[in-house]
């Protein structure tokens, strides 16, 4: 499995992963609330034509409005086909570790 | 997967545990009160989370939920004589009332005060929609009744059936909130049961075999959202409600009336399932209640007295390999509460979590798992309330809509995941 950071991820780490999605069996993204990450859909398309599995965990801070979490999640729902949204950014090391 | 350590620690239910403590926070569903229909009717056993009781309504219509051991010589109060106010036993005729407390010795003297002293363990039992509901935890920490909808209700717009299951209240539960398999395991009755034909939404599950899905935190646990396409570039959204420990409420469906389960440990190997089905706004039609009797829809048929489900383990389920072939049922199974039973019983009376091998469409059961770790070791390390006791928390409905492709589901259906007296369901 691969995990990126979307809020974060430089071109040059968007692109080893979009290198590395065929050999993957699932790619997790994950995005906080309010971002809109451009990458998204690069890696999407790229998961789509490999047929790779996607799943986006979308980070709710104490802070981020409906407005904010409905920005990010319209950006990441075409390209996910699990979104989980969570208040704690813990979560995903479960989710990681749930996986094998 | 799970660990060994965490697996242990979320099925195991029994005095004393982490998980038996969050139980025992609720009230939980005990008997139907069809069980206790009469004062002084004979008397019931039942088996909650790893304890042996005895179910019984005395003379003036009061319910009880006793130890079911004589104190004096541990013989089973279910052999008692349901009499005066009391449940006597037959041995040696020590009485005991619906509190626990002896109030007859007769092997003493008269004047004797040493009745006063022995006290079995009572639990409250009283009646909601048509079910006796009894509260485990400490009497100081009891809630308020509960407040599903399912059981607030008039009578006629509500029925409830229970069966025991062959394995872990855990593994069952994660197939009530698990929608992913109900485009294989049950696609042969979605169109043909008689509580679930004929919605327009029923459609959209059969076009679509690949939903997406989305799950978010609510107060009492999860909002799991499958999405389907639909017409006009619009999304079909199903909405389930989990709210913790065990309690699931699914998407209606058209027309029909909502349906849900509860999940109740009877011990670490077995549970009993609650079904209900509900309509928050109108009675159920007597057809439907025969279908449900009739164990159509999630409800099943069952032996009288045990509730053993007559297509079981020792049966193979009535194993249909016919019926498979041709497509009339997925798994050769028939009805929807065999068929996810009989795979869930497969399992093993408790799954071992440490050999599964999950993917992205189990990360609902996922965060479940994780929502109920983080719960229990948050009343281990202090003095909280868990999520699912607030009566706010169990005051909800699930729901069935259409939503444009660019509003999330929990702003679109704020409304109708709320229960509200007197307000039909949203439902496709």
């Amino acid at each position: 499995m691969r995990v990126v950071q979307l809020d974060t991820a430089g071109d040059r780490e968007v692109a080893a992963l979009i290198d590395a999605v065929p050999a993957a069996d699932m790619v997790l993204m994950v995005a906080t609330a309010g971002v809109d990450p451009p990458a998204v859909s690069r890696i999407g398309l790229a998961c789509s034509d490999a047929r790779v599995v996607t799943t986006t965990l979308v980070i709710r801070g104490p802070d981020a409005t409906d407005a904010m979490l409905a920005r990010t999640l319209a950006r990441v729902r075409p390209w996910s086909l699990m979104v989980v949204v969570a208040g704690d950014p813990s979560y995903l090391d479960d989710i990681l570790r749930s996986f094998r | 997967m799970l660990r060994k350590d965490q697996n242990d620690l979320l099925t195991q239910t029994g005095p004393g545990t982490p998980m038996g403590r969050f139980f025992r926070a609720s009230w939980t569903p005990a008997l139907l009160a069809e069980e206790l229909p009469d004062n002084d009717c004979p008397p019931v056993r039942v088996e909650l989370l790893s304890e042996r009781l005895i179910a019984f309504r005395d003379s003036k219509g009061r319910y009880g939920l006793i130890d079911e051991y004589c104190a004096h010589r541990r013989v089973s109060l279910w052999f008692g004589r349901n009499e005066e106010c009391g449940l006597r036993c037959p041995y040696h005729g020590w009485k005991y009332d619906v509190t626990g407390q002896c109030v007859d010795l007769p092997s003493d003297p008269d004047g004797s005060r040493f009745a006063e002293k022995i006290r079995l363990t009572s639990y409250p039992l009283v009646e909601r929609g048509g079910v006796l509901w009894t509260y485990m935890g400490p009497a100081d920490r009891r809630p308020p009744l509960p407040e599903w909808e399912f059981a607030t209700v008039p009578a006629a717009q509500s029925f409830t059936s229970k069966r025991r299951q062959e394995c872990n209240w855990l593994q069952a539960m994660e197939g009530g909130i698990d929608s992913s398999h109900v485009s294989f395991l049950h696609r042969g009755d979605l169109n043909s049961d008689p509580l679930f034909k004929g919605a327009r939404g029923n459609q959209y599950n059969l076009n679509d075999a690949r939903p997406v899905f989305e799950v978010v935190e609510s107060p009492g646990g999860l909002h799991i959202g499958a999405r389907r396409n639909a017409e006009d570039g619009q999304y079909y959204w199903r909405i389930t409600q989990w709210v913790m420990p065990s309690f699931t409420l699914i998407a209606p469906r058209g027309h029909h009336s909502i349906h849900g389960h509860l999940w109740i440990p009877i011990d670490d190997e077995r549970c009993w399932t609650w079904s209900f089905d509900y309509h928050p706004t109108r009675p159920l039609t007597d057809d439907e209640v025969s279908a449900m009797r009739a164990g159509k829809g999630i409800h099943a048929n069952v032996a009288p007295g045990t509730y053993r489900p007559l297509a079981n383990k020792d049966n193979d389920y009535l194993m249909d390999r016919a019926a498979q072939k041709a497509g009339r049922t997925y798994s050769g199974v028939q009805g929807f509460a065999m068929q996810d039973a009989s795979l869930q019983e497969s399992m093993g009376p408790i799954v071992d979590r440490s050999r599964e091998t999950l993917v992205s469409t189990d990360s609902g059961i996922i965060m479940a798992r994780q929502r109920l770790l983080r719960a229990v070791k948050a009343m281990a390390d202090g003095d909280v309330v868990p999520p699912g006791v607030d009566p706010a928390h169990q005051r909800v409905r699930s729901a069935s809509v259409l939503l444009p492709p660019d509003q999330p589901f929990k702003d679109g259906a704020r409304e109708a995941l709320i229960a509200r007296p007197g307000v039909a369901p949203a439902t496709v």
